[in-house]
């Protein structure tokens, strides 16, 4: 489930970074924000489906504003990357603490019925396993699609390879980079949700914890490479759910850090980024 | 009275540019021409500030003052992805390709602002660079340094441009290579696109070029036939040197 999930979250984190060059450290408000927003339409509905869009909507809408109103603002007037990379930092804090006002610091429970667990393979797999599976398989899926095959895909990574280049060539990087945050938002929102239903309970922190592990994912795949840094996710996700089943789930941060150490040590640029043919760019 | 014929628009016309990068002007009221069907060289030492002239025209850095057109109308200050809807390419020194997309995303993306016709385009402009057709699929970091160029000038024809703005084409290319590159520049022109050029190698450049003009700290200092400025005392004397 990890794997899953920090799959969605690290991608989405890495499509930010692809058209910005700026690590987004608010990257884990915008699951906060999605889980959020999954209670609340999930109260007044008690519908999932209808919690899961509105997590994703909401996620991409803040991301859709976070890039208009801090990174791109900064980007236009030329800051320094570090500099901005801190903004994101402060509008971590300010989101979570607006969260606290609104909902309060302690931890909500968000606990869906999910059945009797049944067997499949040697695992034990329960109703919300196999959403969060099938649904991440999915949208990873359609996320393949839209980047390799798209227009707009291909233009996202001409945007993230050269931006000059790709205004040059006509395309309009501002609107590109802000359509490539939505989609991250998206993503992100409602990997949100699905984390929530995972852990079954969160609070105004609950994605900050998870941003620290989905920027080890990330940048043990290949930052701002999509699908090498959707591999890394996964091997990372498989390596701490080991960790936590066999150690304790308390360790899970330090084993992520651990792993980026290496990793950091050993390829710096990435595991995936020098191999002859990467899985995507 | 004379009744002289009106002087053709140019395809472009520079007109007192100024522009730098937020600090004092690296390039001053400066001016030129390009017309359609020939290849108009800038010239001048390094750091003259040749390239940002290019990137003022193109649109990548905003000029300070003075006016830029394309074929008569005024585009001064327009970004440079509305430029290569006005006609204007401009294929950068460095950096000019995309690494990690392959030879027919790159032709695909310079052709990102066109309404139809991308394929046929692209078949066209491999006619004009047979060696990209056989490897369409490759990505574009894996093509030797001359590929790679040519794939550059290519990605910047497929707009259909009324001017080509080359920065240093041929610079770090071996011989051969660049003596190829002259070929397509010189087929490129024949189509009546206006080229103007920018090149380390002043005395090949000042051969083909119709129009020439040196550029020295930033500012125009010379102008004339390309021919012309091969024999001049002082051009030869600073930048061309009697023995190469
Ligand atoms: N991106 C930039 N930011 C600031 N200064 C620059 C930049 N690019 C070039 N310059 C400065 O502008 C001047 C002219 O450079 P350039 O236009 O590249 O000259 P040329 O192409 O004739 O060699 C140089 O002094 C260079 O340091
Ligand atoms: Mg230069």
């Amino acid at each position: 489930m990890t794997a899953a999930i920090l799959s969605l979250s690290a991608v989405a984190f890495t499509l930010e970074y692809a058209v910005t060059n700026v690590a987004n450290l608010s990257h884990g408000e915008i699951l906060t924000v999605g889980a959020y927003a999954a209670l609340v339409v999930h109260q007044r509905t008690g519908s999932a489906l209808a919690a899961a869009l509105a997590a994703a909507a909401a996620g991409g809408l803040l991301a859709l504003a976070m890039h208009a109103a801090v990174v791109d603002r900064f980007i236009r007037r030329g800051t320094p990357t570090l500099v901005i990379f801190i903004a994101t930092l402060g509008l971590s804090f300010v989101i979570q603490n607006l969260l606290v006002i609104r909902f309060g610091a302690a931890n909500v429970a968000y606990t869906i019925p999910s059945g009797a667990p049944f067997e499949l393979g040697p695992f034990l797999w329960t109703a919300v396993d196999l959403e969060i599976i099938v649904s991440a398989l999915a949208i990873t899926a359609v996320l393949y699609l839209i980047i390799s095959h798209t227009k707009f895909g291909k233009a996202l990574r001409a945007v993230s390879q050269n931006r000059e280049l790709a205004r040059v060539s006509g395309i309009n990087a501002d609107v590109v980079a802000s359509a490539t945050w939505f989609l991250a938002g998206l993503v992100a929102g409602y990997a949100g949700f699905i984390l929530a239903e995972s852990v079954g309970t969160f609070n105004p922190s609950f994605g900050f914890g998870f941003f620290l592990i989905t920027l080890t994912a990330a940048v043990a795949g290949g930052l701002g490479r999509a699908f090498s840094t959707m591999v890394g996710a996964i091997i990372v996700g498989i390596a701490l759910e080991f960790v936590g089943g066999y150690v304790s789930a308390g360790y899970n941060l330090a084993f992520a850090f651990a792993i980026l150490a290496v990793v950091i040590l050993v390829r710096p640029r990435g595991l995936f980024v020098n191999a002859r043919r990467s899985v995507f760019e | 009275m004379n009744s002289q014929a009106p002087e053709p628009v140019a395809a472009l016309a520079v007109e007192g540019l100024t522009a730098g990068y937020g600090g004092p002007p690296v390039i001053e009221n400066v001016s030129i021409r390009a017309r359609l069907g020939e290849i108009t060289a800038i010239v001048g030492p390094n750091g003259a500030g040749k390239s940002t002239l290019l990137k003022a025209i193109a649109g990548l850095i905003r000029p300070t003052a003075g006016r830029v057109f394309v074929e008569g109308s005024e585009v001064t200050g327009q970004p440079a992805e509305r430029l290569v809807r006005r006609g204007l390419a401009y294929v950068p020194q460095v950096a000019n390709v995309f690494p990690d997309l392959t030879i027919r995303e790159n032709l695909e993306m310079g052709g990102y602002s066109r309404k139809a016709g991308v394929r046929e385009r692209i078949e066209q402009l491999f006619k004009l660079f047979p060696d990209l057709k056989g490897s369409a699929h490759r990505q574009a970091n894996t093509l030797s340094g001359g590929q790679r160029t040519m794939l550059a000038l290519a990605r910047g024809l497929m707009v259909d441009p009324a001017v080509l703005i080359l920065d240093e084409p041929s610079a770090g290319l071996a011989p051969r290579f660049q003596g190829a590159i002259w070929e397509r520049i010189e087929e490129i022109r024949a189509t009546n696109v206006a080229v103007l050029v920018i090149e380390q190698n002043t005395r090949e450049t000042l051969r083909h070029a119709q129009w020439a003009y040196v550029l020295v700290l930033g500012q125009n200092r010379l102008e004339g036939p390309g021919h012309d400025l091969l024999n001049d005392d002082e051009v030869v004397d600073l930048y061309v040197g009697r023995l190469s």
